[in-house]
């Protein structure tokens, strides 16, 4: 009597199947099943209206985005030096609260209604710069040393550093929370071929497509994106062939840092309350979002940062309520967590694949 | 699959999602009360909501309107150059003095000036004393619970205003009356209980200590007791039976149960701690009472209000039980949840004529017991709880929560949370064609 893993090897003709393959193909249809039918069961009980579950959807698309930018900084320096920067949530929140004290003085000037355009141009440069420049020194005072340690090393030095940062800005601007000043400009609603989304919310999403876009062009297009990717794939090879290596390795943390100075203007207009734990959270979204897209990827971390935005805000009133699960509405980190721990189990290398191996390969 | 291929398809997914909900939404927004509880109740509450924030409504703890108390208010601004920024300093004020008004009536003061304070002698002088303080008569149940619930519902009509204009804002006042039962019968001890007593040497400082949220989001939660705290010490001239009386650990509850343990532990081993204001939150309070009550520490909250730590069933018909997280040697001088819960519900149901509620906890044992004790009043009262559900008490996006809340189709919003989860409710209620009501 031939055994499971025998007649499923002969059937698909490899050998590479085994009794863990069979129970990881096993959990995958099984979730696939929970999902479709909790989903079923939501949609069809009739609980939310089409116009909510299409407001849904798109509040998981603003929050996306700004997970996106995020993730673009994990993804960057794992690609180029192998390791997880943990701190780069807290260059995030760097960016978001020294933007708020740009806020605060333009608020107190007058121009932060004013002038909206101008303003949000301003905060926006004052919070770019913030976040490259804390990824900056991040790099140099923690990391440069560090290059040829093994990769658990600056992991946790990365983590050590998070902790310095959160607790420096406590220290520096106090554990209140702040908030953003209302823009009267982006209060209400815009109608986009008939959708109704905020108008906080659409600028999020433009401006972080805008982002997106810009820095995949820049990495794919431009001289200076070849040195990152060069040295990305081989740090000696790309030495061996006259690239400046430390420079695009600062290179690589300058614009991580700006893609979060950019993404933690964008928090801020949507959520409008930072202080100084505020990077910790979306920090590690983000990095489960890059894992989510697949590592070392960058349009992996634009994709993984959408998927998971939408996942967590759609997620729980999607699947979780059609098993009438109580107070399934706490539940979205659950279902995000869930998603990459899905994920890693049936596509390990995230949905894009792993940018590495692939390309050495 | 090259990649961008892969991201292009996920992007036409997303578009043909987008466009199957179809459907217009509605225009105006769906009216509904917000109302909130003394989690709220701070100064860095209505800094940061503004003017999303008019028109909400408040249940929390009843503020004396006595000549003691203005005087006390003016004491408070004089010494710290702001108004209470918060609104249980009176009742940490009160606890400080049933503490320092035990200890001298249970010391023993020796020929040379040493104090010898016997543990279980002070905890059941709290049992058995009854004290005119500024929120009113206290008088200790076997329970610990030692308040005549007086719980108001105020309203936040006032922009500049702040946590002292919403305080004087009161719309009603629920005056309950204590129940008798059980008050200055001192409970068993656990078995076993033998806590020795604190010598302290002439010369040497009567310490107390306070276990407060002081960081954090809640900040001004502990740090406006602490403020009351050290006010009713220098009431007494900084000085009790002849020895200095000192405010010796001040230690951060976190507002959480991890911060509770660690802050109870610091405490127990200071041998010579005689008393703990404290803890701010229930969720603290919680492990902090247990391992303070197994040390012998008298323990006296002037803000957990969770009803598990004392007693439930104020209003069912064999009276109160004795709590799940029940110590002996622990008290409270704020009211139980179980009249707050009431006085909310009943408000909602009579004053603002509501029928259908939502409800919003953030899992943690205080507001899980308010929202529970709201919920079964609510009932009582004809109402009907649509919704009740829970939010992460770091959860930032609100908007799938309140879209949830919308379609429930509920009249008022019950979310007695604390910041900045509070905050970010009321910030975002709008985005979901919420319509607070703010006249």
């Amino acid at each position: 009597m031939a055994s499971l893993t025998e007649i499923v090897r002969n059937r698909f003709n490899t050998e590479r199947i085994n009794w863990i393959t069979i129970v990881f193909w096993a959990i995958g249809i099984i979730s696939i099943v929970l999902i479709a039918w909790g989903s079923f069961n939501s949609i069809t009980s009739g609980r939310l209206t089409g116009a909510q579950w299409r407001d849904l959807i798109v509040f998981g698309l603003a929050q996306g985005g700004v997970y996106s930018l995020i993730a673009l900084g994990y993804t960057m320096v794992y690609g180029v030096l192998g390791f997880i920067n943990f701190a780069h949530g807290e260059v995030f929140m760097s960016g978001a609260m020294v933007g708020f004290f740009a806020a605060d003085a333009l608020n107190s000037a007058g121009l932060w209604n004013n002038q909206p355009l101008l303003s949000l141009l301003i905060v926006l440069m004052v919070s770019m710069i913030t976040s490259t420049f804390v990824a900056v020194l991040l790099e140099r005072v923690a990391y440069r040393r560090l290059r040829n340690a093994p990769r658990l090393i600056p992991l946790i030095t990365s983590i050590g550093a998070s902790f310095f940062l959160q607790y420096t800005f406590r220290g520096l601007f106090g554990a209140g929370i702040n908030s953003y000043p209302r823009m009267a400009a982006l209060e209400g609603f815009i109608n986009i071929f008939g959708l109704r989304i905020l108008r906080s919310q659409a600028l999020v999403i433009v401006a972080a497509v805008v982002m997106l876009i810009g820095l995949y062009l820049f990495v794919e297009r431009t001289k200076a994106g070849k040195t990152l990717r060069a040295v990305a794939e081989d740090k000696e090879i790309a030495a061996l062939m006259g690239i400046n290596v430390d420079r695009a390795i600062v290179l690589t943390f300058a614009v991580g840092g700006a893609m979060a100075g950019a993404g933690a203007l964008l928090y801020s207009l949507v959520f409008r309350q930072v202080y100084f734990f505020t990077g910790f959270f979306p920090g590690i979204k983000a990095f489960t979002s890059a894992v989510l897209g697949g590592i070392g990827n960058i349009v992996g971390a634009m994709t993984g940062g959408l998927t998971l935005g939408i996942l967590e805000t759609l997620g729980p009133s999607l699947v979780l309520a059609g098993f009438d699960i109580p107070a399934f509405t706490q539940l979205k980190d659950v279902v995000a967590f869930l998603a990459l721990v899905l994920v890693l189990i049936l596509r390990p290398t995230g949905i894009l694949g792993e940018r590495l191996s692939e390309e050495r390969g | 699959m090259k990649r961008v291929t892969i991201f292009r398809f996920f992007l036409v997914v997303l578009a043909l999602a987008l466009v199957a909900c179809g459907g217009e939404g509605e225009e105006d927004g769906h009216p509904i009360y917000l109302m909130g509880a003394d989690g709220l109740l701070s100064a860095t509450f209505f800094e940061n909501v503004g003017e999303d924030g008019l028109g909400m409504y408040f249940s929390g703890p009843g503020q004396p309107s006595t000549g003691a108390y203005s005087d006390f208010v003016s004491k408070y601004e004089e010494r710290y150059g702001e108004g209470p920024i918060q609104s249980f300093h009176a009742r940490a004020y009160d606890a400080a003095n049933m503490v320092f008004d035990a200890i001298e009536a249970v010391a023993e003061v020796q020929a040379d000036g040493t104090v010898v304070i016997d543990r279980q002698a002070l905890i059941e002088a709290i049992y058995t004393t009854e004290h005119q303080g500024l929120t009113g008569t206290l008088r200790c149940n076997e329970f610990g619970d030692c308040a005549s619930p007086v719980i108001a519902i105020f309203r936040y009509e006032d922009l500049e205003g702040g946590v002292e204009g919403v305080l004087s804002n009161v719309q009603r006042t629920f005056d309950f009356e204590a129940s008798e039962s059980g008050v200055g019968v001192v409970p068993a001890a656990p078995a076993g209980y033998s806590v020795g007593q604190v010598t302290i040497e002439p010369g040497a400082p009567i310490e107390i200590a306070t276990l407060q949220a002081i960081s954090g989001a809640v900040t001004n939660l502990g740090t406006d007791q602490v403020r009351g705290v050290e006010i009713a010490i220098d009431d007494r001239g900084g000085t009790l039976l002849d020895h200095p009386l000192e405010l010796s650990m001040n230690e951060d509850d976190l507002c959480s149960s991890e911060g509770g343990t660690t802050g109870a532990q610091r405490i127990i081993a200071n041998t010579q701690i005689v008393a703990v204001i404290g803890t701010s939150c229930s969720g603290a309070g919680v492990p902090a009472s247990e391992a303070l009550s197994e040390a012998g520490i008298l323990v006296i909250s002037g803000s957990n209000t969770a009803p598990v730590l004392t007693a439930t069933g104020y209003f069912s018909d064999e009276g109160p039980q004795q709590g799940e997280a029940w110590s002996y040697g622990y008290f409270r001088t704020a009211h139980n949840d179980e009249f707050q819960g009431r006085a909310a519900a009943q408000f909602s149901t009579e004053d603002l004529g509501v029928t259908l509620a939502a409800t919003i906890n953030d899992g943690d044992p205080y507001t899980q017991g308010l929202t529970g004790a709201f919920g079964g009043s609510f009932a009582e009262f004809g109402g009907e709880v649509g919704l009740a559900t829970a939010v992460g008490a770091q959860q930032e996006d609100m908007r799938s929560t309140l879209t949830e809340v919308e379609a429930s189709g509920a009249e008022i919003l019950f979310f007695p949370i604390f910041e900045p989860a509070g905050n970010f409710i009321v910030l975002q209620a709008r985005d979901v064609a919420l319509d607070p009501i703010s006249e």
